[in-house]
């Protein structure tokens, strides 16, 4: 908590449409809640660093690196019970279910669906901080981190596979 | 008047402790030079966590069982922790919480200076950086963190963005 009483932020957003980020942010806090916001892989990795969020939001296309699946990994690799949610302006809805189903992201969620997929967002980023103060579970997080050491490679290939495809059809 | 915040680890802290002493080296001195200047000062508010206070009483400790130092007997030792205990008993200096998850996040710190940087950070050095760090968000302002232990500036040299949230004083000779 801040010293006027406000949540710390427990969740970081990376998109590099600041007009989109802006706006977020703004809605968020509007909410009650709290968040950290970057718009490119090395500024966001940078506030995972120094923030250490519970909660990462990123989206697929960043510019910095081959794409937001790489911060993700990143994340899931140092702390692996951070929650990771990718988005995407490239994904179709009809993907979304095969795309969270190869775990490389807690969650997938499509921009195209703006509005359904904000509310989500202040959703997780409540529940998140909702459970800020509470200390590391251990046991949990060395289940994750022996997951987290093999990070399907398959999956992951798969999965930029389900995103680009999107993208190159124009969803 | 606007505050300034500080925050001391537990090397700054014990150099106080041991400035007392007859034949104190320098570095102790100049510690308790700047620790007292700044707790003489009405627009400073000075910090330091729970791992400093344990971390000072085991600096504290070790030289009272060192044989080759006649200074730290066991009523230095007493009068010492008298001293730390005074400035958080009359409210002089406050104590800061730790990030609930902080030696989740020195974890990272940790591992990320040696595999991408190829440099030690010592597990005690990040978390007083989380907390600091912490500190600094609650407040919404900037703490400096004030230290005689020149690992922190390695550190912040190698990971120059936690330069948004804190500053860093250097104690030396």
């Amino acid at each position: 908590m801040t010293e006027a009483g406000q949540p710390l932020a427990s969740a970081l957003i990376v998109d590099d449409d600041v007009a989109l980020l802006d706006t977020w942010k703004r809605l968020i806090e509007a909410n009650g809640l709290a968040v950290e916001v970057a718009n490119t892989w090395e500024s966001g990795l940078t506030a995972f660093h120094v923030y250490s969020p519970d909660l990462v939001i990123a989206d697929y296309n960043l510019p910095g690196s081959a794409h937001g699946l790489r911060l993700l990994t990143e994340v899931r690799r140092l702390r692996p019970t951070v929650r990771l949610i990718l988005i995407s302006g490239v994904v179709e809805p009809s993907q979304l279910a095969a795309a969270e189903s190869l775990g490389i992201a807690d969650r997938v969620l499509s921009k195209g669906e703006s509005a359904q997929a904000f509310d989500v967002i202040v959703e997780e980023i409540r529940a998140i901080t909702d459970k800020a103060s509470t200390s590391t579970d251990w046991a949990l997080f060395a289940d994750a981190w022996s997951h987290a050491a093999s990070i399907d490679v398959e999956a992951l290939e798969e999965l930029d596979r389900l995103l680009s495809s999107s993208a190159k059809s124009g969803a | 008047m606007t505050s300034r915040h500080y925050y001391l680890d537990a090397c700054t802290t014990a150099g106080w402790c041991c400035s007392t002493v007859g034949g104190a080296p320098p570095i102790d001195l100049a510690c308790g030079g700047v620790v007292d200047a700044l707790l003489a000062r009405n627009d400073s508010v000075v910090g330091m966590s729970e791992l400093t206070i344990i971390e000072t009483h085991d600096v504290l400790s070790k030289l009272l069982r060192s044989t080759d130092s006649p200074h730290f007997d066991n009523a230095w030792f007493e009068q010492s922790l008298d001293r730390v205990m005074d400035l958080l008993a009359n409210r002089r200096v406050t104590v800061v919480a730790s990030p609930p998850k902080a030696v989740e996040h020195a974890l990272v710190l940790v591992r990320i200076a040696s595999r991408d940087h190829g440099t030690k950070l010592k597990a005690w050095d990040a978390v007083h950086i989380i907390t600091a760090a912490g500190w600094a968000r609650a407040i919404g302002d900037r703490v400096t963190v004030v230290t005689a232990d020149g690992d922190f500036q390695r550190f912040f040299d190698l990971q120059g963005h936690f330069s948004a949230l804190l500053d860093l004083e250097q104690v030396t000779e």
